[in-house]
């Protein structure tokens, strides 16, 4: 058997692992996860509506607001057992000593996080399309396009919440994340407004939001999926996510070389 | 029984302990023989788990190489691991699995083809008496039970090296008699065996040789017999205690 065959055998025990773990939890996490998407579908596309917001802010808002931070839960749930094992149980001592390179274990590491964020989330953003219905709006973009920002959109979780489980303590992490980290990218990324109406009104946003990674994605999503002239265009989001990415890698390369110096 | 299995040379680790820089190992050379089984002791701080994580490939050295068979490991860490098992202090098994899962996946991790693993399996829940726990998930374990599960994990591929860091720690005297003789019968299958324990009784049953460190280094390495002898001491306790004073001085 050959290096690579090897890695890959392994690499692919790991997921199998995962895909078994997740199997014994999947039902309780579509149970959440149907909760939660029937709740934003209620406020976003009928209650707030009828209270005088603009129809035609329903599909940015539930892509922006309703399914990223869908997509956050889930990945906070994730991070917050790879940070409770460093705590407390170290089963990531023992996945450094298979033989496996370090660079397929932390890529194993984030496919995960994809495989499962995907698994449950996609299927789930679907019911939510079809539950607002004519309220969602018209389908001017692309399907594959926003597949492909979706999928970037995960990988960005995964580096994301990955580096800050090797970032930061158990405590500071279950006590402060969703405070200090989670809501200003969300508040400043346009999950609640559209980027170029938000800016129009208080242009000295403009700056902050372009510095927030999320703004990028979100608008790429609504961009890709609804079309149109109101959100960023796509080449600015597709560079806005490379470069957001890039730096990820290098903050998650850190991360691991700080918590676990492996060799 | 004197062919060396492992040497370690001129080994220093230096870390970052909060703006502190920490010298945990401070130029360590020694070789382990294939079959022994080999102590590591030393007080809190002395750099023991320090070097048995650094052989157990879990952290690189600062500098200073590891020879296996006489190639340095990281000329192919992976067939240095696929030859090693490591039991950590920390019970670190897999939480979401069961014991018998915990061992399925763990052969599979090492390769083992799907017959040999069922055999293999079997094998070491009967061998470590947890059959009838194979189906229990790890957080339903006793204490003793969950180091038998790790070790038997740790021999789930048949290596020729283990290292146990700190195997009976917090455990009860009866478990901990028990795991001494499964650790005497792993010497008896020709497995070399790298211990690091902080109890002189446990090193003094179970070792060949033992290593005395002492602030990062190595203060002296011999059989327990021929200590007892030159230092005309009874037990390994006494001349540990000797040694730390002499250090001190």
């Amino acid at each position: 058997m050959n290096t690579f065959s090897r890695n890959s055998a392994i690499f692919s025990t790991l997921l199998a692992r995962d895909l078994k773990i997740l199997k014994q939890r999947l039902l309780n996490l579509i149970v959440d996860g149907l909760i939660v998407m029937f709740m934003n579908v209620l406020v976003f596309g009928y209650l707030l509506p009828l209270l005088g917001m603009s129809t035609t802010l329903i599909a940015p808002i539930f892509l922006g607001n309703s399914l990223s931070f869908f997509i956050a839960s889930l990945g906070y749930n994730c991070a917050i057992r790879i940070v409770y094992d460093l705590k407390f149980n170290r089963f990531i001592d023992y996945l450094i000593t298979l033989p496996l390179p370090k660079r397929w274990l932390f890529t194993y590491f984030i496919t995960s996080f994809i495989m499962e964020s995907a698994i449950v989330s996609l299927p789930l953003t679907t019911i939510g399309i079809l539950l607002l219905g004519k309220n969602f709006g018209p389908i001017n973009g692309s399907f594959i396009m926003f597949l492909m920002i979706y999928f970037l959109f995960l990988l960005f979780w995964a580096l994301f919440f990955l580096s800050c489980s090797f970032t930061y303590n158990f405590i500071w992490f279950r006590n402060n994340m969703w405070a200090r980290r989670l809501m200003p990218l969300f508040i400043f990324g346009s999950a609640f407004f559209t980027f170029k109406k938000v800016t129009l009104i208080m242009p000295m946003l403009r700056i902050i939001m372009l510095c927030n990674p999320l703004t990028y994605f979100i608008e790429g999503l609504r961009s890709s999926l609804l079309g149109g002239p109101d959100y960023l265009p796509l080449t600015t989001c597709f560079i806005g996510i490379f470069i957001s990415l890039f730096f990820m890698i290098l903050r998650l390369r850190s991360g691991i070389s700080q918590q676990l110096d492996p060799v | 029984m004197n062919d060396e299995i492992l040497r370690i040379n001129n080994l220093f680790k230096t870390y970052d302990s909060k703006g502190r820089i920490v010298q945990a190992l401070n130029n360590v050379s020694f070789s382990i023989n294939a079959g022994e089984i080999f102590s590591l002791l030393g007080v809190n701080g002395a750099g023991k788990t320090t070097l048995s994580s650094i052989l157990a490939t879990l952290h690189p050295p600062t500098s200073g190489d590891i020879l296996y068979n006489g190639s340095s490991i990281y000329n192919d860490i992976d067939n240095y691991r696929m030859n090693l098992g490591f039991c950590p202090q920390h019970q670190n098994l897999d939480q979401f699995l069961t014991v018998e899962e915990n061992l399925y996946f763990a052969g599979r991790y090492f390769l083992l083809p799907k017959n040999l693993l069922a055999e293999r399996v079997t094998y070491l829940l009967e061998h470590f008496g947890i059959q009838k726990y194979a189906k229990f998930f790890i957080r339903e374990l006793s204490g003793g039970n969950k180091q038998r599960v790790l070790i038997a994990r740790a021999l789930i591929h048949n290596p020729k090296i283990i290292i146990f860091d700190e195997p009976t720690v917090g455990l009860d005297p009866d478990i901990r008699r028990a795991l001494w003789q499964e650790i005497k019968s792993l010497k008896k299958l020709g497995i070399t065996i790298i211990l690091t324990t902080h109890y002189l009784d446990e090193a003094e049953q179970l070792s060949d040789r033992v290593c005395f460190l002492h602030k990062g280094k190595v203060i002296l390495i011999d059989s327990v017999a021929s200590l007892k002898m030159q230092r005309n001491k009874e037990n390994l306790e006494d001349i540990f205690i000797e040694l730390v004073q002499e250090q001190e001085e």
